[in-house]
């Protein structure tokens, strides 16, 4: 029984990166790298992690931090443009509980020699008022990661 | 594949957010979208219009699939996964609407159903992602609309018949 009313929340994130638009799409693109700067972390035991990226295809992993309780990402790939685009819709359970649902739509381009990344995620969250802040602050923690992974 | 990215445009995203009121119940709002007979009928947005499924799974991670458009034409085609259903309350989906050329846009739909007190109170809020610029966007607004009035059109002259959903 959910009482309270769903929370929804826009949001983007654009920042620049030295690496080229196939660098940046391969970090998202590839399982092995994408594993590292997206699920990897320090104190996140990760249960699995499962990959099938291409259009319909998903992408599944569990996780918990310390001995917390298990979270899980859900992921359905609608849009794949190499080098350019991905769009996907994700899911977020913790403790068996679903407390968000997100569209999130990832754009580069090119900038230079390397590439303007725009990340636009629109999300729904459920008995979770916390959601929309902790969502930003966690999208702009990876793509810093993600920068690191790029060796910036 | 286009790595063009002239014909490329950016991605529109619009966040477009609908109310109904109805005399019915929750339980008769949550079976009249339950039920794919019954949805395939409201949610054509006129009599020159059909909603046509091929697959309808309607449960977590299930997927309907179908088509829509002109009824003599058919044009559109549509992918609909569950993400999330709480009976009675809340309804979760993504939604990709394609033709077979080209995907027009893909949306995050929450149906949200709240009794009150003379029968329910419905929000629909539909998170759109365009591919195709402003016009997907306007064209989602029009058909859930419209959709929705024939809802609650359809509630009003005779309720489909409650019946317990299995929920995985």
């Amino acid at each position: 029984m959910s009482d309270q009313p769903a929370v929804f929340d826009t949001f983007d994130i654009v920042r620049t990166y030295k690496a080229s638009p196939e660098r940046v799409f391969a970090a998202w693109a590839d399982p092995v790298k994408k594993r590292r700067w997206f699920v990897e972390g320090e104190n996140w035991n990760i249960d699995s992690y499962e990959v099938d990226f291409r259009d319909g295809g998903f992408e599944r992993s569990s996780f918990r931090f310390k001995d917390g309780p298990v979270i899980t990402n859900d992921t359905v790939f609608h849009d794949i443009v190499p080098s350019r685009r991905i769009v996907s819709s994700y899911g977020m359970t913790m403790a068996g509980r679903r407390f968000s649902v997100s569209l999130a739509t990832l754009e580069l381009d090119p900038s230079g020699s390397g590439t303007r990344l725009r990340y636009t995620e629109q999300a729904a969250f459920f008995d979770d008022p916390n959601g929309p802040r902790l969502r930003r602050e966690g999208c702009a923690e990876l793509l810093e990661k993600l920068a690191t992974e790029l060796g910036e | 594949m286009a790595h063009d990215s002239i014909a490329r445009p950016p991605m529109k995203h619009e966040t477009l957010v609908f109310e109904r009121r109805f005399r019915s119940s929750p339980r008769a709002v949550f079976a009249a979208y339950a039920d794919v007979e019954a949805r395939a009928r409201w949610s054509a947005p006129s009599d020159a219009t059909a909603v046509v499924y091929s697959v309808s799974d309607f449960r977590v991670d299930g997927v309907d699939r179908f088509r829509c458009g002109d009824k003599t034409n058919l044009q559109f085609e549509g992918t609909v996964r569950y993400a999330d259903i709480v009976e009675n309350e809340r309804i979760v989906y993504s939604e990709v609407i394609s033709t077979t050329d080209m995907k027009l846009s893909v949306s995050l739909v929450t149906w949200e159903i709240v009794p009150d007190q003379t029968g329910s109170r419905l929000v629909v809020t539909d998170q759109i992602a365009s591919f195709v610029g402003d016009d997907m966007i306007a064209g989602s607004r029009v058909g859930m609309n419209a959709a929705l009035d024939n809802l609650v059109a359809l509630l009003e002259r005779a309720p489909v018949p409650e019946r317990d959903v299995t929920l995985r």
